[in-house]
């Protein structure tokens, strides 16, 4: 299914949230979201949900208007047919994992085999056992996949996820990254994503929309994002960036230690990774970030030289 | 070093023991009295009462009317207070929080004047009937169940809107949603999410607006008794056969027991309810919720319905209690003419007892509010800092009082004093209703301050000692001015309930010793209604005023 937005605006009492934004959403696709808190990407998945109402503009499902401001179109949420995952994984606490589950098909009245299709969603999340539990019962990793379980087992054309992963420790978020982009991309499911987590989009999108200020920054796929930039602002939202000028920077892969190197700087930072050291050197205009085979040690002096070719200039803002 | 700090201990020991010794006086006592005293006559045996429970239907019609009193104002209470609580939560009305003082007004008003004030309205020749005067019958109504039932509601609604409220606003925004992208339409979303949802705190709310009306004395003694045939609840007769001849003390102890069993066996299910039933929704993000646009002809409607709940809970009242006060006479009814301030000016003079009533009544409320602050704050400082049992006990204990009707501990403080009178002679003084207050409100004294405890870490005033702070001066410097604001927030809510309480005077206060409470009520049963509601008129303007501190005060924790 494919999901178009049109001049879409909201604002919230005086506070412009999103403005006169236009988007595409593919089909079988997925997108992210990507920008820091208060951008208007959490807003914006919630219209198309028919969480919030937009206050002006048209959102369509295969070229069906489900809101429109002009026509006077707005579908309630529980007939757009989408499903959603939730940050906070919104579990209703007085149901078992089954319950929980079914609630989509329960009250579709669609009731063919509940059992095994509540069965086969569940295993597919690797849940099959724990049917019987309450949410309380089950670690975070076993809520959200919960969460998911009930969002997919309708079948949905389209499924929206609110910062799934953020409630999560750091290791389960990266399995739950693989398993989430698998089953989407096996159920050919349209995935709208939002994060605030730069290594989450890039590791799990096909398309990549940085937004900042309730406005679309760059719409990319992730290697188009990394490695030109459109603007300022993606240059250093999404990666490092060593700054040439204030309208041109290269990223630090591009940047090599070198004794005949034309650029001389100074270490002010030394960090070991595993494997490489990440060095910030002040090069006099601007503090940059590269990485090194070897230790330096903080004051000593340095000669640098970086890949022409790599360079991107963006337009000024 | 070591010197000091077996001083602390023997310090903090001798405290212990006075505190465990005050609690067995103050509480344990009086309980015991009470079943004592209901299976035992004269020092013998004697199990006259318990049969005469069973079989003369003057008591069984006391207890079948409590109950059945306690159903009809819990269901009407729920018809009220439920639409309140969701209107109130999880709609844009969720946002003025001030009118929260507002439903405060009713929980605050004494319903005993509330009662009056009904009286005044519905009653022959009341306000009703003045302004319709085609309605000639609005006294059988006020003088009957339903009316009873009504004039109850008005005074519990807020118990339950409260902590349903809460409860609504507990539930974060993304649990109907979740329903709502599953498919489930508004309907469904409340019959299968929110209302199972709801159906645990319902019961513990239900559960404690029940509570209180089979205990509550005030109400069922202005309306219930004179109802034809007089309408006899628990505290009603209880107070009967305490004070009223033929005096029958082991009826009353009967009686008692009991209501403490009933009261006790439902706060087990509270408990239970609590426990297994409510579901702890606050994930440590906090709780977003987002309220629901009304359409217009909804919000006209959630308008009018708050307007109207207002008006029966406060404006009634509160209007015939303002107006009788300002009335020459009281037959003169509402015209410009009729009014004056006189009655004011009588209050005050004549020979003296209405002044004397409030200076008894401040004078209780003062002092009964500051030892039972200090026994709170000692009481809280013992089960919060040891983990042992035995220093948790006496929080149990002084919370007792708080699951037992006013009227079960007072029975019980006149009969362990009555038999203590030969050593010390308390009963019939000022002293014993000191006595009776502290036992009777220290409970709120124990809630603030535990809930100031609950509000900072354990860590802050273990820093204090790791800087090198004795135990003495890190309670002094760090823990106390923490807790200041619970303490003082507890000390103004018992300073205002003991101010105006009325069951505890009627049965405790000494022969000739009027408080504001049994002034009101002397006066009013003896046709002065115009002085008995000036005093009224005083009380609360005291009382609202002190909980307009106590908000004050509380919002200002929240910084």
């Amino acid at each position: 299914m494919k999901i178009s937005l049109h001049n879409i605006s909201k604002s919230f009492g005086k506070k412009q949230v999103i403005e006169e934004l236009s988007l595409e959403m593919e089909d079988g696709k997925f997108t992210t979201l990507l920008g820091s808190s208060g951008c208007g990407k959490t807003t914006l998945l919630r219209m198309i949900a028919g969480l919030e109402t937009p206050d002006s503009g048209e959102i369509l499902f295969d070229d069906t208007p489900v809101f429109s401001k002009e026509k006077g179109i707005n579908v309630p949420p529980e007939k757009r047919n989408l499903s959603f995952v939730f940050q906070d994984f919104a579990l209703w606490p007085h149901m078992t994992v089954f319950e929980n589950v079914a609630f989509g098909l329960r009250a579709r009245k669609d009731k063919d085999n509940l059992k095994e299709r509540v069965q086969e969603a569940l295993d597919a999340v690797k849940l099959g056992d724990l049917k019987d539990r309450y949410p309380h019962e089950l670690s975070g990793g076993q809520q959200q996949r919960v969460s998911f379980a009930r969002a997919i087992i309708v079948k949905p054309k389209c499924i929206l996820f609110d910062e799934p992963l953020s409630a999560l420790d750091a290791q389960l978020r990266e399995t739950m990254r693989l398993e989430i982009k698998q089953m989407t991309t096996k159920l050919n499911m349209t995935s709208v994503f939002v994060t605030h987590d730069q290594s989450e989009a890039m590791s799990m999108s096909d398309l990549i929309v940085v937004m900042n200020g309730g406005r679309i920054e760059q719409c990319g796929t992730p290697q188009e994002i990394y490695e030109h930039p459109a603007t300022k602002f993606v240059a250093q939202f999404i990666g490092k960036a060593d700054f040439l000028s204030e309208d041109a920077m290269v990223r630090p892969e591009a940047v090599t230690l070198s004794e005949d190197g034309e650029l001389e700087g100074t270490v002010t930072s030394s960090q070991y990774i595993g494997g490489k050291y990440i060095l910030g050197v002040d090069v006099g205009s601007s503090n940059w970030t590269l990485s090194s085979g070897r230790d330096y040690p903080v004051g000593e002096s340095v000669r640098l030289t970086y890949d022409r070719e790599k360079t991107v200039r963006f337009a000024g803002e | 070093m070591e010197n000091s700090v077996k001083m602390q201990k023997a310090a903090a020991i001798i405290i212990y023991i006075a505190v465990a010794f005050a609690l067995v006086v103050l509480v344990i006592c009086p309980i015991v009295s009470i079943f004592a005293r209901s299976i035992i006559t004269d020092g013998h045996l004697d199990w006259s009462n318990v049969a005469a429970l069973f079989s003369d239907s003057e008591y069984f019609q006391t207890i079948g009317n409590s109950l059945l009193l306690g159903l009809s104002v819990t269901a009407v209470t729920t018809v009220v207070a439920l639409p309140l609580a969701y209107i109130f939560s999880r709609t844009s009305f969720a946002k003025a929080k001030w009118m929260d003082v507002v439903f405060m007004i009713p929980f605050m008003t004494p319903p005993y004047i509330s009662a009056m004030g009904w009286t005044r309205f519905l009653g022959r020749n009341g306000f009703l009937q003045q302004l319709l005067p085609f309605i000639t019958n609005s006294q059988d109504f006020l003088y009957s169940f339903w009316g009873l039932t009504l004039i109850m509601t008005f005074n519990a609604f807020p118990f339950m809107f409260t902590l349903m409220k809460n409860a609504m606003l507990n539930v974060p925004s993304s649990l109907d949603e979740a329903g709502a992208v599953c498919g489930g339409g508004f309907f469904y979303r409340l019959r299968k999410i929110f209302a199972p949802m709801m159906l645990g705190n319902y019961a513990i709310a239900a559960i404690l607006v029940f509570i209180r009306t089979i205990g509550e004395y005030g109400t069922p003694a202005v309306i219930g008794l004179q109802m034809s045939p007089a309408f006899y609840v628990f505290a009603t007769s209880i107070q009967k056969y305490t004070t009223v001849a033929p005096i029958n003390f082991g009826m009353s102890a009967m009686l008692s027991v009991v209501l403490t069993i009933l009261c006790f066996a439902l706060w087990l299910i509270q408990n239970h309810l609590t426990e297994k039933k409510t579901y702890k929704v606050v994930s440590g993000k906090g709780v977003r919720v987002s309220y629901k646009k009304m359409p217009l002809w909804g919000s006209i409607l959630a308008i009018a319905y708050i307007v109207i709940v207002l008006l029966l809970a406060v404006g009634v009242p509160y209007f015939s209690v303002v107006a009788t006060s300002l009335f020459k006479t009281v037959s003169g009814g509402l015209s410009a003419d009729n009014l004056t301030f006189e009655n004011y000016i009588e209050l005050f003079e004549s020979g003296g007892r209405g002044v004397n009533a409030i200076l008894a009544s401040l004078f209780l409320a003062v002092t009964s509010a500051t030892i039972a602050s200090i026994l709170g704050t000692i009481i809280c400082t013992f089960s919060r800092r040891r983990k042992n049992r035995l220093y948790k006990a006496p929080e149990a204990v002084g919370m007792l009082p708080e699951m037992l009707p006013a009227i079960v501990l007072v029975v019980g403080i006149m009969l362990f004093w009555n038999a203590l009178y030969k050593v010390l002679p308390l009963y019939n003084t000022l002293g014993i209703m000191v006595v009776a207050y502290v036992a009777i409100f220290l409970p709120y004294s124990i809630q603030y301050v535990t809930s100031a405890y609950t509000q900072f870490s354990d860590s802050l005033p273990l820093a204090g000692r790791i800087m090198g702070g004795s135990k003495s001066y890190v309670f002094r410097r760090i823990t106390f001015p923490l807790l200041l604001k619970g303490i003082v927030t507890g000390w103004m809510m018992i300073f205002i309930i003991s101010f105006r309480e009325l069951v505890t005077a009627t049965l405790l206060s000494p022969t000739n010793t009027l408080v504001v409470s049994t002034y009101i009520w002397r006066q009013f049963e003896q046709g002065h209604s115009q002085l008995a509601m000036c005093m009224a008129v005083i009380c609360l303007i005291i009382t609202v005023g002190a909980l307009l501190v106590v908000k004050v005060l509380t919002e200002r924790k929240k910084r």
